[in-house]
């Protein structure tokens, strides 16, 4: 290689580094976080299939992270700082995507010389793909991908060029060394699949000699081989993963092939337009109201720089299609137009080939953002493209060829580069990282330090909880800031729960947690079954930002419980802002325990379970999913939940809306000559709507359609038409309610129970109407009719759409708003209906001492009990099925006590009233109502707003939670009534009420044609006329709590055995039982995985204990039915990690055997 | 009349009455279903004519992949500028028939080079 190139390389790669570390801090934030501050914790991490974490957590691809770790952590534990290992970690990505790009060049095109070498690489690096997608993303494994993805390129071309076998071992070994870069499937089929293309295109295209193919197929297929057993330690993880039920229960909980349908649906239509992806731009950043720094981005969107980009890219591929006859050049052509092709996802032309294959083969799922993993290929081409367009270009203006080079060095070193000698690549559009002397700079304040190696002197196997919890992102008020993942984990080293990531089981878990600590003064219950010893207050974050509750107030919250000594609970120790409160040793369950007593759960259990019976230590939550054989003969404790909840109106229910998306006009009845292509029209009509949730609208209106069929048919007095209708509307029923249980996994909004759950409500019971009318009609007494209305209330009961009950009345139970509970009922009891006090619940309601209500198709008349912290309506008997409970709306309080009514009216400049509400309870949902008349003016707006909004940044620009304008009316000149219900963001501590009014202005109706005018405020000003609202009788009340119980509590405890362990590892415990009088549960509480297995030692031997007594508990954890008596040692392992050893050995040996064949070859050519 | 003319005539007439029975295929759609718009039938449909005819001539016809490239870089320059000057529909438009053309010259390239390299 030439000495000055690579001086030249070198110089760019250090340059670089000292612009990006110039802050001599640590780089960090978005999904990589701050890995580089403690690279031994990421070691640990990595370095074994079961990580402690959270409620500890299987991910089985991070064992490939495991090299990586190792070289670094070690250098650290040295005394180098995080911030010169990830400098040298950067150096060294930038100086061999330089390097590994000029040799690829040069191999493919040897006639073109130095300075297409060096284009190809400059270009490599400094792109507007790589700018976004590599460099800016900062994922550190895609950015390591990217750069050694043109040395193995590279060294597999030699390998072909040379008829070197030897080549594939060194293609493995370096993957090995960087497996780093794999650890994500998509770099594994990227960089396989373009592997074969050149493969292919060698086969096809240049190798005409028989033994030349025979040998690249070998050759493929030992890389291939030897590529999979040097990396087979990982591989198998990544394979055994993606079968195992964790990953499956993932995938079904987060994602489905609609959901990804989706997200590839809008991520196409942004990022795959034709004229982004030529220029590899990316289709949404480079345009639109920004907050980078100086809007550095728009730059590149701007009509000059437009221009430039397009007569680059112009030149570069017309000049390569000039030297088509030239075999690289057709294949990096043809590469360049499959990348462009597959990055623009199902997006036009063509993209319904994508679709179709998206849709076949799971594997593609991994690419729903097409653009962002398969945009690699994109830049990859083109880089080796633009060495030979830009020298052939130059050549054909022999006299300014040299003006011509320095030109293009210009546009990539210069224009394209800039961001990156300027360190703009590592900014983003959010204050601080938006400031270009900070961007994404991580400082870790000091104290993480001395309270994480407290904390692990005073720990054992428990966790801790961090509170206020948010989700998976945070703003960190660090002295540099910091926007990214939540870095509890990387932080401390004993496990905690500090964020609400989407994991199945955990997610449930966390989102609950805040909640029933500030509901609940004995939340010690929730500790002891989650194993948790400290809650940490921790306030150094933006909690406006993180939309995470005030620490302030969880400050306030948390010493409120350290001083009551029913919470359990004492302030433990601070570090800087950090605060702990530890609970008492004896209401922590240990790790590994027997169950004492069981409590049979459903579905829908949470852990607030805990708090509807007198919970006991040893206590095992035991939802009814799981197999009951073993609960056979045994006392047990009964929770059944609501699974819906209906909000009826009143007694005008099933009320009847001939609106056209309820009943659409009919002309023909099913008997009629057309109706064949009336249905074929409505199948091609359904054929045309791409969206699922225009497809299902769509055929809800089809639905009506043919009770309306039948409707005309009855008047018509066709009976054939009636039950062909009828039949149809039967058929389709369930089509429709299996597509709203499934957009209602996907696409139902947060305070709704179902997807759409008002408008279909109010469908579907105009549905209900119809149906009724029909048993009072001319074929009454046809058995279509009631088979159809059994039909109706079975499916929409099922799909939570309507109640199943019809709704009774009585003289003094007459139907006013009833809320109907639904329940599933899987043991026949007698259970007691609770519903659980909250901070609103009874304290708001009127309640008399005896209440009716509905059970099923009975008026029952109970007397209510208040015991504790749950009000009971009295015991009834359940058998097994579906059950509904249903109150008249309950006498509620208005939580607005004095300031009802009132004016509000805005002369000049606007004018505000806020309310603050009283004893907000942010988990309870709200009627708020007032009545409204504008006498003059503009009309209002009626906000909502809470102490967790974005901060605004001036007056006009402020974030409500909920707003909505209310316009005066142009024709009723008197009150009109306004109300909605409220559901706030469960993270607010407090709320208030805003109405704000504007002066009338009509400065832009007058100045329409130079509208700008108005912006001059004295102007504007001078045509402002008062605005004049009255509000009177403003109420808001809060609603009966959504969720009620059927309790069971007769259950006892039974004589558990006592059982010790011992930890081993993270992924093996040891354990004694002693005692045991057979068949136990046996509670591990470490996140339920089917890849945790029990065994019991008999003898020498370890027998382990059938996969049908493994069981779910505590609505997280695992268990085992244990059925021996006596005295005996068990163990848990997790079986990946038995993989894992077998893994290793495998890689090892393979790398032991190559190094062994090289050593011999090299020995024996050396002694020739 | 000259042979060449005869096949430009007859190509001519073809990709008329492609056009006037897409048109009227799309107008058919349109008027039987009111949920389906012109625009959304033809945003789906015309890359997929356009790709069959011109695969049609390209192979069909024997034309030459250098006449396809030719036609595709003014459409390319031409989706360019206007994207220069923000008219980003007109130009994805374009763009795209750009690209669909260029797909059907690539695959034309490739079937040629592989022709050869068996002639040899």
């Amino acid at each position: 290689m030439n000495k000055k190139v690579l001086l030249f390389f070198l110089a760019i790669s250090f340059v670089l580094v000292c612009v990006f570390f110039r802050g001599r801090s640590l780089l960090g934030g978005g999904e990589s976080g701050a890995a580089f501050y403690d690279l031994s914790r990421m070691l640990t991490i990595s370095g074994s299939t079961w990580v402690d974490n959270l409620l500890g957590l299987y991910i089985g691809q991070v064992v490939a992270n495991i090299p990586f770790f190792t070289v670094l952590s070690f250098l650290q534990i040295q005394g180098i700082p995080g911030y010169i290992l990830q400098a040298g970690f950067f150096f060294v990505m930038i100086f061999i995507s330089l390097v590994s790009m000029y040799l690829l060049s040069r191999e493919i095109f040897p006639k073109y010389g130095d300075g297409a070498w060096v284009l190809s690489s400059l270009f490599y690096l400094f792109n507007l793909y790589s700018l976004v997608n590599i460099w800016g993303r900062f994922l550190l494994n895609m950015m390591l991908f990217y750069s050694i993805l043109p040395l193995l390129v590279w060294i597999f071309v030699l390998g072909i060029k040379k008829k070197n076998y030897g080549y594939s071992i060194i293609i493995s070994a370096l993957s090995a060394v960087f497996s780093y870069a794999f650890s994500t499937p998509t770099h594994v089929i990227i960089f396989w699949g373009l592997i074969l293309l050149f493969v292919l295109f060698y086969l096809f295209f240049i190798f005409v000699d028989r033994k030349k193919r025979i040998f690249l197929i070998k050759y493929l297929f030992l890389s291939l081989l030897l590529w999979t057993l040097f990396n087979f330690w990982w591989l198998s993880q990544e394979i055994y993963f993606s079968f195992s039920g964790f990953f499956k229960s993932s995938v079904n909980l987060f994602f489905t092939s609609s959901g990804n349908q989706d997200a590839l649906n809008s991520l196409s239509a942004i990022l795959g337009k034709i004229a982004n992806l030529v220029l590899l731009k990316h289709g949404s950043y480079f345009i639109g109201d920004n907050q980078f720094a100086y809007k550095w981005t728009n730059f590149y969107s701007g009509p000059i720089s437009v221009f430039l980009e397009w007569l680059f890219t112009l030149t570069v591929l017309l000049m390569c299609v000039k030297r088509l006859r030239k075999n690289w050049v057709l294949f990096f052509i043809g590469l360049f137009t499959f990348a462009i092709f597959i990055s623009k996802g199902n997006s036009p032309p063509l993209g319904e080939i994508f679709n179709f294959l998206f849709n076949k083969f799971s594997f593609l799922q991994f690419f729903r953002n097409p653009f962002e993993k398969l945009g690699i290929l994109m830049s990859f081409s083109m880089s080796l493209l633009v060495g030979v367009g830009c020298i052939e270009f130059a050549n054909l203006l022999p006299k300014f060829r040299k003006l011509t080079i320095i030109v293009y060095f210009i546009y990539i070193l210069v224009f394209l580069g800039f961001p990156f000698w300027t360190g703009l690549v590592f900014t983003n559009d959010k204050p601080p990282a938006n400031d270009p002397n900070i961007g994404i700079q991580v400082q870790v304040p000091d104290y993480y330090k001395p309270a994480s190696s407290w904390l692990a002197k005073n720990m054992g196997l428990e966790r801790f909880i961090s509170f206020p919890l948010g989700g998976e992102g945070i703003f960190y008020n660090w002295p540099k800031g910091y926007i990214g993942v939540e870095q509890a984990a990387v932080l401390f080293s004993n496990p905690s729960i500090s964020n609400k990531v989407d994991f199945p089981y955990y997610s449930q878990i966390a989102s609950s947690l805040e909640k029933l600590f500030i509901t609940h003064t004995d939340f010690y219950k929730v500790a002891s079954v989650l194993n948790v010893k400290y809650l940490l207050l921790r306030p150094d974050f933006d909690f406006q930002r993180s939309t995470m509750k005030d620490p302030a107030l969880m400050n306030v919250e948390l010493d409120k419980k350290a001083n009551n000594p029913e919470s359990m609970l004492s302030f433990a120790q601070s570090f800087g802002p950090l605060k702990f409160y530890k609970f008492a040793d004896n209401v922590i369950t240990p790790f590994i325990y027997a169950a004492k007593r069981i409590v049979l759960t459903d579905n829908d259990s949470t852990l607030e379970d805990l708090f509807a019976y007198d919970f006991q230590k040893y206590d095992v939550l035991y939802p009814d999913t799981q197999p009951t054989k073993n609960l056979e003969g045994r006392d047990f404790i009964g929770i059944v939940h609501n699974q819906a909840v209906f909000q009826i109106p009143g007694p005008e229910f099933p009320l009847f809306s001939l609106t056209p998306d309820t009943f659409p006009h009919v002309s023909k009845t099913s008997t009629s000559f057309l109706y064949p292509l009336i249905l074929l029209r409505e199948k091609i009509d359904l054929m045309f709507l791409s969206g699922r949730e225009e497809r299902v609208n769509q055929q809800i209106i089809l639905l009506g359609k043919r009770l309306m069929e039948a409707k005309k048919a009855e008047e018509f007095g066709d009976l054939k038409a009636f039950n062909k209708s009828l039949t149809i509307y039967n058929d389709e029923l369930p089509k429709v309610t299996t597509t709203v249980d499934e957009l209602t996994k996907t696409a139902k909004a947060k305070d709704e129970q179902i997807w759409h759950e008002k408008s279909l409500f109010r469908i579907f019971s105009s549905h209900l109407n119809l149906i009724n009318n029909f048993k009072s009609g001319k074929f009454a007494n046809e058995e279509m009719v009631s088979r159809t209305l059994a039909n109706f209330h079975t499916r929409t009961a099922k799909a939570k759409i309507i109640p199943y009950y019809d709704l009774l009345t009585s003289k003094e139970f007459p139907v006013s708003e009833r809320l109907v509970y639904q329940f599933d009922v899987s043991e026949p009891s007698d259970y007691e209906i609770v519903i659980l006090k909250t901070d609103t619940f009874p304290y708001y309601f009127n309640l008399k001492q005896e209440v009716e209500f509905q059970v099923d198709d009975k008026v029952e008349k109970r007397r209510i009990e208040f015991s504790g912290n749950q009000v009971s309506f009295g015991s009834i008997h359940f058998e097994k099925g579906i059950h509904e409970i249903s109150f008249n709306k309950l006498p509620q309080v208005n939580t607005i006590q004095t300031f009802k009514d009132f004016n509000i009216e805005a002369v000049s400049g606007s004018r505000e009233i806020e309310i603050p509400l009283t004893k907000f309870d942010p988990y309870t949902q709200y009627d708020i109502s007032f009545d409204y008349w504008t006498r003059y003016g503009d009309g209002f707006t009626f906000s909502v707003g809470l102490d967790n909004d974005l901060p605004s940044k001036n007056k006009e620009d402020v974030h409500y939670y909920y707003t909505t304008s209310i316009f005066p009316d142009n024709y009723f000149y008197d009150f009109k009534h306004f109300s909605t219900i409220f559901t706030s963001d469960p993270s607010a501590s407090s709320a208030k009420l805003v109405f704000s009014a504007k002066p009338w202005n009509d400065c832009i109706a007058i100045y329409f044609k130079t509208p700008d005018k108005c912006k001059d405020e004295v102007l504007k000003n001078s045509f402002d006329r008062p605005t004049s609202n009255t509000i009177k009788n403003l109420s808001i009340v809060p609603r009966l709590p959504r969720s009620m119980l059927l309790l069971d509590s007769k259950g006892n405890g039974i004589e558990a055995p006592s059982v010790d362990f011992n930890k081993i590892s993270s992924t093996k415990y040891d354990i004694n039982v002693k005692g045991s009088t057979g068949n136990f549960l046996l509670a591990f509480s470490n996140l339920y995985d089917a890849g945790w297995q029990a065994f019991i030692k008999e003898g020498d031997k370890l027998v382990k204990l059938p996969e049908a007594n493994h069981v779910l508990i505590n609505d997280y954890a695992n268990g085992w039915w244990v059925d021996k008596k006596g005295d005996f040692e068990m163990t848990l392992e997790f079986f990946p990690e038995k993989m894992l050893r077998v893994g290793w050995a495998i890689s090892i040996a393979t790398i032991l055997g190559c190094a062994a064949l090289f050593a011999i070859l090299y020995l024996r050519k050396r002694f020739r | 009349m000259k042979e060449r003319t005869k096949k430009i005539f007859g190509l001519t007439i073809v990709v008329f009455f492609g056009v006037c029975i897409y048109l009227g295929f799309v107008s058919l759609l349109t008027y039987i279903s009111y949920f389906a718009t012109f625009n959304r039938i033809l945003n789906e449909f015309i890359y997929w004519i356009v790709f069959f005819v011109t695969f049609i001539l390209a192979f069909g016809f024997k034309i030459q992949s250098k006449k396809i490239v030719l036609s595709i870089f003014p459409l390319i320059l031409l989706g360019g500028i206007f994207d220069i000057f923000y008219l980003w529909q007109i130009s994805e438009f374009i763009l795209r028939i750009a690209f669909t053309l260029w797909i059907v010259f690539v695959i034309k390239l490739f079937s040629e080079r592989i022709r050869k390299k068996e002639v040899n």
